[in-house]
């Protein structure tokens, strides 16, 4: 089994069968696949939407295909993924992420799970080793080699997470034609996009001195890693909240290098936000990064050095 | 005259023995339903607890229930090996279809133990509890019931086997 195959293992049968009718020479384009219950199933293959017809027919899915999807995705044990379930998501080996919506299960004001699984949204990881080369020398000290706090800001589906992971496999292995000595990489991965965990084994290439704490909220994440994995550089996505700054603030002045994302169209815009003005106030980042899709997702559009 | 009396010394025998077995099973039921609840039991912790996957679940209740309900989780775990698809309440009912028949059961009891396959492993752990309390209180009814049918029946139907027996050469003579 390669590729969309080994994806589509973890469908309802009949969903399976229609997602291979993807011509083989494009699998490596499927981006997403979304099943809602009640609607057709719907695949994203880079820009383009696609639809996929059995028999002439779109595929209408149903919400017994949804039941039985999830089935399979946990072995048939939904409450081994309570955890997950209740932030959202489920993570499949390999590293791809299913995001699930539908009638939410509340206990007071927490979400405790769903009630009724309305849609699941297969996010494919996609490896691209390498997309961090290029902007790797940008990030690195002229003199000493040592690489700079760096902050990334992206919209959705721009590579975000993907050219982090690349620099975090870079940094964990050192990259010696830029003059990186290896570093020990503490990663909290709060969403279990960037090493893509499963059953705590990081499925995607992280570099081999990276310890990573998956599932687990970046504010406690950090100053546990700070104080416990004795960190060089410690990296987390999608930083937003007030305890994720002073987590971060905590981490810089124990003298660990910062790798970090945010979303965000551009610097401009993350400084009309309270948090963001507040983030770029304290300098916490020597090096801003930008990305967009301009020429594809992962493009970089400037280093802003401070 | 001696093959007589062999013919009936066979059918007194087999007769009381049917009623003996009859007897045995009546007496058995209960047991098997209280183990039964307890193999749940075990179960249960494991899933809300260890929110241990089913399949580990069951092998580990496999390992630790003795006897026949030992067996039904075996099934059930052998049943989830190499499973595409089948929900763990399916796998459920599948292995308490292939294993009842040969147990001192009623299809009633079976009936409960199958109810079981309606939500194992397809809601959170504090549903599953409840689920699982649900089913363990009505095996504990239906242990009631086997415990007084097993103080009313056990005596008389194994009289019954060998007076029926008796009563039946008597007439055969």
């Amino acid at each position: 089994m390669r590729g969309l195959e080994k994806i589509a293992a973890w469908l309802a049968p009949n969903l399976a069968a229609a997602v291979l009718t993807v011509p083989p020479e494009r699998w490596p384009l499927v981006e997403e696949i979304r099943l809602r219950a009640g609607r057709p199933l719907q695949l994203r293959l880079g820009d383009e939407e696609m639809w996929p017809r059995l028999e002439g027919e779109p595929v209408l899915v149903t919400a017994e295909d949804i039941a039985r999807t999830l089935n399979i995705m946990t072995a048939a044990s939904i409450y081994a993924y309570e955890a997950e379930l209740s932030k959202g998501y489920l993570t499949l080996p390999g590293g791809h992420r299913v995001g699930i919506a539908g009638k939410v299960l509340r206990d007071g004001n927490k979400i405790r799970g769903f009630q009724h699984f309305g849609s699941l949204n297969i996010r494919l990881a996609r490896q691209y080793p390498g997309v961090g080369e290029k902007l790797l020398p940008q990030l690195l000290d002229k003199v000493t080699g040592r690489l700079h706090s760096t902050l990334i800001i992206s919209p959705p589906r721009c590579g975000k997470t993907t050219l982090l992971r690349d620099l975090v496999r870079l940094a964990s292995s050192g990259w010696p034609a830029a003059g990186l000595a290896p570093l020990t990489v503490g990663l909290v991965d709060e969403r279990s996009e960037i090493a893509g965990c499963y059953q705590g084994i990081p499925q995607l290439e992280v570099g081999p001195r990276t310890d990573v704490l998956d599932g687990c909220p970046k504010a406690e994440g950090l100053s546990m890693l700070i104080r416990t994995m004795g960190p060089e550089l410690v990296v987390c996505d999608e930083i937003g909240t007030a305890a994720d700054q002073q987590a971060l603030l905590e981490a810089a002045n124990s003298g660990a290098i910062l790798l970090a994302s945010i979303h965000g169209a551009g610097i401009n815009d993350l400084a009309r936000r309270p948090f963001g003005r507040e983030l770029l106030a304290l300098r916490l980042f020597q090096r801003i990064v930008v990305l967009s899709r301009r020429e594809g997702p992962g493009t970089v559009e400037k280093v802003y050095l401070r | 005259m001696w093959l007589k009396l062999a013919g009936m010394l066979l059918v007194v025998g087999s007769s009381s023995a049917a009623g003996l077995t009859i007897a045995g099973q009546l007496r058995k039921r209960p047991q098997l339903l209280a183990a039964l609840q307890n193999g749940l039991q075990v179960l249960e912790t494991q899933i809300v607890f260890g929110a241990v996957p089913l399949a580990d679940a069951f092998l580990h209740c496999g390992a630790v229930n003795q006897g026949a309900v030992g067996e039904l989780f075996l099934l059930a775990a052998a049943k989830m090996q190499g499973n595409k698809g089948k929900t763990g309440g399916e796998v459920w009912q599948e292995a308490v279809e292939g294993w009842w028949r040969n147990q001192p059961l009623t299809p009633v009891d079976r009936e409960v133990l199958a109810s079981l396959g309606g939500s194992l492993g397809n809601s959170d752990r504090l549903d599953q509890a409840k689920h699982l309390a649900l089913i363990r209180q009505q095996l504990a009814q239906q242990e009631e019931v086997a415990r007084a049918a097993a103080r009313r029946y056990c005596r008389p139907v194994s009289y019954l086997g060998l007076l029926g027996g008796l009563a039946l050469t008597i007439l055969l003579l």
